[in-house]
């Protein structure tokens, strides 16, 4: 009998290796069934689109909390001085704030990381999807368009970096920096592979359930953008302001350049003969109608799911006393640039102008600029400094004031309808590229290539579809002010400023000991009075070698084949 | 087992009857309970236990006789015997030699008188241990010299009694000098027979200290033992099993239960500090149900992640024992080498915790009720300034940022707050509705908190079963309103000997822990903390606007009231119910003396239900220096913007499975025993997360009455993961003659976080221990060294924890949220997991442990020393920080990578002594661990001074501070690593590679120690006199550091950020700031302050002195009153004539007082922190009750 109980016993210290331990994950997919499916691959670059929201709204998220580079510059002001809201401000007036340790303004890191989640997405397509060819090549174009938009933006703040074009460059501790011509026509090789094999529009295709992915025109048009930053280093850079072997691009390549883009830029201009794009006639809508003509690539939002804070970011203070962060507003140099209706420039020294200054001014303005007096969510803005919620407050004398220190407030891209933007967000969709913006490029590419008459019809083009006369100017140096003036009022709080000044090499000289200004407004009752006031506390400053800004640590520290770009 | 291999001591002349009533010394074991000739007739048995897929089966037993035998020899009636009784018959070959054949008849003849029958005419004696009959030759010459009465024959009776009076049962009583024992049965009772004209009796019971008595000729004697005085014969728990004290090799500490009543302590992990030799600790938060300690055993090893210990209750892995009631527990013990933890294979590393519930005694029946009630405060928070103070010091540092501002050539700024203003306040004329008078921090957190404690337990038993039930309850308050915990636990351990051979264990324990905290919870991790928002929050502003509501100060992240904070933003409730439920039962398998079956089989179940709520609050804003106008009405705080209800249901469920083998037995001066084990445990987790929003109606707060919008759903989730173990173990130990020790164990154990080519490995130890005090030689030359026993293990232990599990697997995850929109749809994705690493695999430890245990001077003085030497490879490291951003992380999530050096050494110094009726005893814990990383992969250029292979886990790294600047002249070069300008009054770092520029990447080095101190002490004294008893602890660390400012710790997104706080920089992000604070902040006055520069916020200055320094580094050692008691017992005589068993009031206070280097926080402050949950100082009293 005790047998049978130690045999029991015994045999179930066997029996017990039936308790596996062999399981699987519950939380994750495991790599058989990931390639199986063309959802999945869906999947996968849904995730891979997500890189364009950190540029949303003209922001750079990598310099802090919602800031916008054009805080950087000469067309808006940030109100904050304190770090986070006011890093622009920081930045804009303190040149030492940029070091290897703190770059000021790095995405390295983060581009990096995308663009790995990028390669490794094409190399499983090559290696493991069932997919057909056809599709292939269309999910590699998708991919190649965002990985050529995440180099872009290393292109325009290091210059010189790594390319890394498939998966095997990821496991490489050693990987060199290219030189920046390299890295340009790297750039433009990804755009024009996209363009090549994106389909026109998604409208029409699987219940246009895939509409907002990228297609031929937004390829085309970021590939116009590549060739006019490279050809501008070409001609403007001229190794003038840094001695790092790479950067630069052969100052005989510009011309090539400039050609490339007006091509590029043709073939959207091709696309928009066909009917997929035409400039809006009514500026104001482009940026609250999310599907217009004019959008070439944008981001939609869904309230609840994925929404964005431009309101409660941008929105002038009395839409939420106490709550609206009022970032940045526009300067009063942006306000000035503005013409009037008949496209003669306005001037505070011409009495009528000086009198009545938000009269009469081109439709651009009364869409770009809120201004006191201006009709606003059924309210009269008082933009004074006694003007209550929305009043105007001097800077600096508050760290983070959260009003006008400008007597402006940004209007373009606000939502007129939202009242709610504190607890429901906003919806409204961000345009990252805009046929305005590829005739602008066309125009530029022209005009710099010595096709004066073609940039000067082309420029032309969109400024009677903004309800203003042809352009008063002839020369070269003329017409390329005209093009510097257009953008500004055009692409104003989108994010294009800060880089045109330094594609340009004008950065140091515009952004550089001067400081910026606002109107102070009184109004005595009998009249108002508009007193010009600095807008900065601190002279601006932008030191050539910022040209190039350094690379990490991180990445200098860690990786044996790289050296730091010279001057830092 | 052959039975002719072992022999029977034969020296000692007893007689039959001392041999049937009383054991050979040598059958007392620690395993097995002794049990007399008293034998019951036990009815047929027949049990069936179907636990799983066991299913055990047992014959009918019988305790009596039946044959018809005729010339049949011994041995086959013996088996006849065995297999009638399910005894077991152990005889020598030799004894029975020459035995004839035999003839006898029974019937149902009881087996005593059957034995009697056959062995007393063969000249045969037999002696019976629980089922084992032993037969040994009766000596001739003993035999006679009894029976001829030569010497007088008497019995000595008696009681033993514990100072209180109750009886104990299982003590051996010995007759000096010679292996005659008795035990005392259930009622403490005993009676031992001598021939001796001056009996000295000796009496020795576990966990009773061992008493000699001269009976003289007295035939009743009553005797008291005093509990615990032997410490070398305390049981002390150890991996699957127990050992007693002096034969232990492995490295263990071990507390009483009592001896954790000792401190009002609502959290088990805060009573271990400075109790423990080898045990470290860190109490981070006070808050109620979040204060556990941060417990490590002997240091790190190791510089990956999760360096806890595993802790065991009851034998089985649980997650935690913070929240078991102190009075469920026996005993705590530590495991901290390797020979002890080898047992534990792959979860060894880092030492374990083994904690043991009560179990009932036999014949002591019992009720016992604990009772106290505590007030707490806060032990330290630094006072911040009033309304007059703060606006004077705006004012001053207003001048200092105007005097950095015209050095920018940038305008001055007014002050904002006027001379005026500043007089209105302070004499109390102010009429400005703007402007008053609070103190925030004061009426935050200088509240008392009130808590109470109440447990009944009601044990007993019998020698066939035995139970130990409790019930208790904390309620816990916080000094922070709507802060508080609850426990409730129930626990019901039986013991029951089922039939002669088979026992079982019975443990069930449930306990419900609720917590409860505003919505925006006080914690030093949580967004907008109260804590946080108190500091912040400007003193000048009145509490309450004219109507009742409460004012908002602007501060940089947001609007903030810390009292509206806490008591309006809602709730955060947590209720966590937790199961423990173990079956362990016990099989003695027959006929072999000391071998056991066991099968322990544990479910566990925990479910946590949260249930937040958080509803936005009516504030009436401020701005920022807004000094004219009116408030602004605000019902949206940042954070929380509309009405929203999280509820979330997590479980949690372990299953383990533990059938072993155990065989103990001792043959002569050898005494072996054995272990074997297969060890299965699957534990799974699964989570449901759902919620509501946009409530139309306040009051339900229930998902179905939120918002019914489609804008307003809250998407459900889910989801669940399963993780498993195996392994196996085996252990052996043998002891000869109580001098020569030795202890060999292994395990075999898989884990599933690696591939299975790696999954499987075997963890041996090894220990050897001498009892040099058994010597001869030792006792002779040092008869005051009671004992000395010298003992060294060595062995290795792994450890498998990763981050996540599976980092073998490629694997792919699908976005919890949308991502991006598509078609106008919200579109989730998919995105891959850090590459696989197919070779990971444990990381190894391999300890050394040489120490020594020892009784000096009559046991009064105890010292024991241990020093220990653990080597760690394989580190199990995660990748990231080591390889260049252009990796985009295609690396493996971790790393085999590097090794550690850790060692130490612990000592225990324990002196008790009695004079007349005053006892006292000391004991002093000390335990040093320093670890060294060895080798680690690091970045090839970082500088010399940076590296980390050389160094201490956790040290910090940071600029050298030279002092502060002093002028403008000195530092108009100077470029902070930050950029901006360096005004005087801010840190002048040291360039230590003297390139003339002050980088983080170059002159930044090692500056202080972990927070995790090296050094931990107690000294633990206990006085007692008559009725009144005082037990005091004084607990220590140091060589630790911490950090004011530096890298922030503890919330996602700020972690390992260098940032300043309100603590560290004068009004940081518009905030208030702290007395000590400004008063020590540099200005041209004060050019010797310990902080820097002065300021109010007014000019953009850089965050120089935000960058991790050794200018905000401070000393983390300290010593600290951890707890001291005074109780008074009632005595007995006056109790029971209430007819109570003992009454017992007692006063404890805890974190009386501190000394150490920080004046304004808790030396255990978590580091560079806005305010958080201090340490409580607590206050106590109360009664303990046992009814009889």
């Amino acid at each position: 009998m005790k047998n049978t109980i130690i045999i029991s016993l015994v045999s179930l210290l066997f029996f017990t290796n039936a308790c596996s331990i062999d399981l699987v994950p519950t939380d994750r997919y495991t790599e058989e069934i990931i390639w199986d499916s063309e959802n999945s691959v869906e999947l996968y670059l849904n995730g891979l689109y997500t890189e364009f929201r950190n540029f949303e709204f003209g922001r750079f998220d990598n310099i802090g909390t919602s800031n916008a580079t054009d805080g950087l510059t000469d067309i808006m002001k940030y109100t904050s001085t304190a770090s986070g809201n006011g890093t622009v401000n920081i930045l804009a007036t303190d040149a030492s704030r940029y070091t290897a340790t703190s770059p000021g303004i790095s995405y390295w890191a983060n581009a990096y990381t995308r663009i790995r989640r990028i390669n490794e997405f094409i190399h499983g397509l090559h290696n493991y999807s069932q997919a057909s060819d056809e599709d292939k090549l269309r999910y590699e174009a998708e991919a190649r368009f965002i990985r050529g938009y995440v180099y872009s933006w290393l292109a325009r703040i290091n210059g010189s970096f790594v390319i890394i074009e498939d998966l095997e460059g990821h496991t490489k501790l050693d990987n060199p920096r290219s030189s920046e011509d390299d890295c340009w026509n790297f750039i433009a090789s990804d755009f024009a592979f996209a363009g090549e094999h994106l389909p026109k529009t998604w409208k029409g295709v699987a219940s246009n359930q895939y509409v907002g992915k990228a297609t031929k025109g937004a390829a085309l048009a970021m590939l116009a953008r590549t060739w006019i930053y490279a050809a501008s280093i070409a001609a403007f850079d001229k190794k003038l302001y840094n001695d790092d072997p790479l950067t630069g691009v052969p100052q005989e390549k510009a011309t090539t350049y400039y050609e490339n883009a007006i091509a590029a830029a043709q073939s959207v201009v091709a696309l928009a003969e066909e009917g997929y794009y035409e400039l809006e006639a009514d500026f104001a809508n482009i940026f609250r109608q999310s599907d217009n003509k004019e959008s070439i690539f944008r981001i939609d939002y869904v309230t609840r799911f994925i929404t964005h804070q431009y309101d409660f970011g941008f929105a002038p203070p009395g839409d939420a006393p106490g709550q609206a962060m009022v970032y940045g507003v526009p300067t009063a140099e942006l306000v000035n640039e503005f013409e009037m209706s008949d496209g003669s420039t306005f001037n505070w020294s011409n009495p009528a102008h000086a009198a009545n200054p938000y009269a009469n001014r081109e439709p651009r303005f009364y869409a770009t600029i809120l201004y006191n007096g201006a009709n606003w969510k059924g309210r009269i803005l008082n933009t004074t400094e006694s003007g209550g919620a929305d009043g105007f407050v001097q800077m600096g004398s508050i760290s983070e004031p959260r009003k006008t220190v400008t007597g402006y407030y940004a209007k373009k891209m606000l939502d007129p309808e939202n009242t709610s933007f504190i607890q429901n967000r906003s919806t409204q969709s961000w345009h990252e590229i805009r046929y305005a913006e590829v005739l602008l490029i066309l125009s530029e590419a022209q005009i710099l290539s010595d096709r004066l008459t073609e940039g000067k019809n082309t420029l032309n083009e969109l400024r009677n579809k903004r309800g203003l006369p042809d352009v008063v100017a002839n020369t070269k140096e003329q017409l390329f002010q005209a093009i510097q003036h257009e953008r500004i009022v055009e692409l104003a709080f989108e994010g294009h400023r800060y880089w045109d000044l330094r594609r340009w090499r004008l950065a140091h000289i515009k952004l550089n000991n001067v400081r910026f200004t606002g109107h102070k407004i009184s109004d005595l009752g009998s009249g108002t009075i508009y007193e010009t006031v600095s807008a900065d506390t601190r002279d601006r400053e932008f030191t050539e070698r910022m040209y190039y800004l350094p690379i990490p640590l991180a990445e200098t520290q860690r990786n044996n084949g790289l050296s730091q770009i010279v001057g830092w | 087992m052959k039975k002719d291999q072992w022999s029977i001591p034969e020296e000692i002349p007893v007689s039959k009857q001392e041999l049937c009533t009383h054991e050979p010394s040598n059958s007392v074991s620690s395993f097995g309970v002794v049990t007399t000739r008293v034998l019951m007739r036990i009815n047929i048995v027949t049990l069936m236990l179907i636990i799983g897929c066991m299913q055990i089966s047992a014959r009918s037993l019988s305790q009596t006789v039946s044959l018809t035998a005729t010339a049949e020899s011994l041995a086959r009636i013996f088996s006849v015997v065995e297999r009638q009784t399910g005894y077991y018959v152990m005889y020598s070959s030799n004894t029975v030699k020459n035995v004839p054949s035999l003839s006898i008849t029974a019937e149902d003849m009881p087996l005593e008188v059957f034995l009697d029958k056959v062995l007393l005419p063969l000249s045969l004696t037999y002696t019976i241990n629980e089922k084992t009959i032993m037969v040994t030759k009766a000596q001739e010459n003993r035999s006679k010299s009894s029976l001829s009465k030569d010497v007088q024959q008497r019995t000595v009776r008696g009681q033993v009694t514990d100072g209180e009076g109750r009886p104990i049962s299982g003590v051996t009583v010995r007759l000096k000098g010679t292996d005659v024992v008795s035990f005392t049965d259930a009622g403490g009772n005993f009676n031992i027979s001598t021939t001796a004209q001056n009996a000295v009796l000796l009496f020795t019971g576990v966990g009773y200290g061992s008493k000699e008595i001269n009976a003289g000729d007295a035939e009743m004697i009553n005797v008291i033992l005093d509990e615990a005085v032997s410490h070398l014969d305390e049981i002390i728990v150890v991996g699957y099993g127990t050992q007693l004290r002096r034969n232990v090799i492995g490295s263990v500490s071990q507390i009483a239960g009592e001896e954790l009543q000792k401190a009002p302590a609502m959290n088990l992990t805060n009573t271990l500090a400075g109790r423990l030799p080898g045990l470290t600790s860190l109490q981070q938060s006070g808050r109620p149900g979040a204060d556990n300690a941060t417990l490590q055993i002997r240091g790190r090893s190791s510089y990956a992640a999760g360096q806890s210990p595993l802790i065991m209750i009851d034998g089985v892995q649980r997650s935690s024992f913070a929240y078991l009631d102190p009075s469920e527990i026996e005993s705590i013990s530590i495991l901290k080498d390797a020979v002890s933890t080898a047992v534990y294979g792959l979860q060894a590393t880092n030492g374990i915790i083994l904690i043991t519930t009560k179990r009932g005694k036999a014949n002591d029946t019992k009720i016992n009720y604990e009772g106290s009630f505590q007030i707490g405060q806060n032990t330290r928070f630094p006072e911040f300034l009033n309304a007059v103070d703060y606006m004077l010091w705006y004012n001053k540092g207003t001048d200092l940022d105007n005097d950095y501002r015209l050095h920018q050539n940038e305008d001055p700024v007014p002050y904002v707050y006027g001379p005026r203003l500043i007089r209105s306040i302070y004499d109390g004329t102010n009429t400005n509705p703007l402007f008053g008078q609070t103190d925030w921090v004061g009426d935050l957190l200088a509240n008392n908190s009130q808590s109470q404690h109440h447990s009944v337990s009601v044990s007993g038993g019998n020698e066939k079963s035995r139970y130990f039930s409790s019930i208790s309850h904390l309620d816990q308050g916080g000094v922070i309103k709507n802060t508080n915990f609850k426990r409730y636990n129930v626990r019901s351990n039986i013991s029951s000997q089922l039939t002669n051979l088979l026992s079982a264990d019975v443990r069930l324990a449930y306990r419900l822990e609720a917590s409860k905290t505003p919505g925006i919870s006080p914690d030093n991790t949580s967004y907008m903390n109260p804590f946080y928002q108190a500091a912040m929050m400007l003193p000048n502003l009145p509490k309450y606007t004219e109507d009742g509501v409460y004012t908002a100060h602007h501060s940089n992240p947001g609007w903030i009231n810390p009292l509206a904070s806490v008591e309006h933003s809602g709730y955060q409730h947590r209720n966590n119910s937790v199961f423990q439920g173990d079956v362990d039962v016990k099989f003695s398998v027959p006929g072999v003396q000391g071998l056991d079956l066991q099968l322990l089989v544990a479910y566990d179940k925990t479910s946590l239900e949260g249930k937040t709520w958080l509803q936005p609050y009516d504030l009436m804003g401020r701005s920022h220096e807004q000094r004219t106008g009116t408030f602004t009405a605000l019902s949206t705080v940042p954070g929380i913007t509309q009405t929203s209800l999280q509820q979330n249901h997590n479980q949690n469920n372990r299953m383990t499975f533990r059938p072993y083998v155990n065989f103990s037995r001792t043959f002569g001066l050898h005494d072996i025993s054995l272990l074997g084990l297969y060890e299965w445990s699957k534990y799974r987790s699964s989570r449901l997360s759902a919620g509501a929003r946009n409530f139309p109606l306040d009051g339900l707060h229930e998902i179905d009455y939120g918002s019914t919008s489609l804008d307003d759903i809250v998407a459900a989730s889910g989801g669940s993961s399963v993780t498993a173990r195996a392994g196996y173990v085996a252990r052996a130990n043998y002891a000869y003659a109580d001098k020569y020790l030795l202890e060999v164990a292994a395990r075999w154990d898989a884990s599933v976080n690696f591939a299975k080519h790696n999954r499987w490995n075997m963890f041996p130890g090894f220990g050897l221990g001498w009892v040099a005090s058994n010597e001869d030689f030792f006792s002779e030359n040092l008869p005051f060294v009671n004992f000395f026993k010298l003992k060294y293990s060595v062995g290795q232990t792994g450890n498998d924890n990763v981050a996540q599990a599976f980092p073998y697997l490629q694997t792919y995850m699908l976005s919890t949220d949308p991502v991006y929109v598509l078609g106008g749809n919200p579109v989730s994705s998919i995105y891959t997991s850090a590459p696989p690493n197919i070779d990971l695999i444990w990381e190894t430890s391999t300890t050394h442990n040489l120490g020594f245990e020892s009784q000096w001077l009559n046991n009064k003085l105890g010292f024991d020393f241990e020093v220990f030497h653990r080597f760690t490879v394989d580190i199990l490291n995660p990748a990231s920080g080591i390889f260049p951003p252009t990796m985009g992380g295609f690396y493996p999530s971790v790393f085999n990578d590097g090794e550690m050096l850790n060692r130490g050494i612990d000592a225990q110094i324990r002196y008790s002594d009695q004079i007349d009726d005053f006892k006292y005893s000391v004991t002093g814990n000390f335990n040093w661990a320093k670890n060294k990383i060895i080798k680690r992969r690091e970045s090839d250029n970082l500088p010399a001074w940076q590296r980390t292979v050389g160094r201490s886990f956790g040290e910090k790294i940071g600029f050298i501070a030279d002092g502060l600047y002093q002028s403008w002249e000195e530092t108009k070069d100077i470029v902070s690593p930050s950029g901006g300008i360096v005004p005087p009054g801010f840190f002048r770092y040291r360039d230590l590679n003297n390139d003339g520029r002050i980088t983080r990447a170059d002159d930044m080095t090692f500056i202080g120690r972990s927070n995790m101190p090296e050094i931990m002490y107690g000294l633990n004294i206990d006085l007692q006199y008559k009725g009144f008893d005082l037990s005091t602890l004084f607990q220590g660390a140091a060589l630790s550091d911490v950090f004011l400012s530096g890298p922030y710790e503890g919330s996602s997104a700020t972690s390992g950020i260098d940032a300043t706080t309100v603590m560290s920089r004068t009004f940081y992000q518009r905030g208030n700031a702290p007395y000590f604070l400004v008063e020590n902040s540099w200005t041209p006055d004060n050019p010797n302050a310990e902080f820097p520069r002065l300021t109010a916020g007014k000019a953009a200055m850089g965050a120089h002195n935000a960058h991790a320094n050794s200018g905000f580094l401070r000393n983390g050692a300290y010593l600290r009153l951890k707890s001291a008691q005074i109780g008074y017992t009632i005595p007995a005589k006056v109790v029971e004539k209430v007819k109570l068993g003992g009454v017992r009031l007692h006063a404890t206070a805890s974190n009386l007082f501190t000394w150490d280097y920080l004046e304004y926080f808790d030396p255990e402050m978590p580091n560079v922190h806005n305010g958080f949950y201090p340490q409580q100082k607590l206050f106590a009293f109360g009664v303990s009750v046992t009814f009889k």
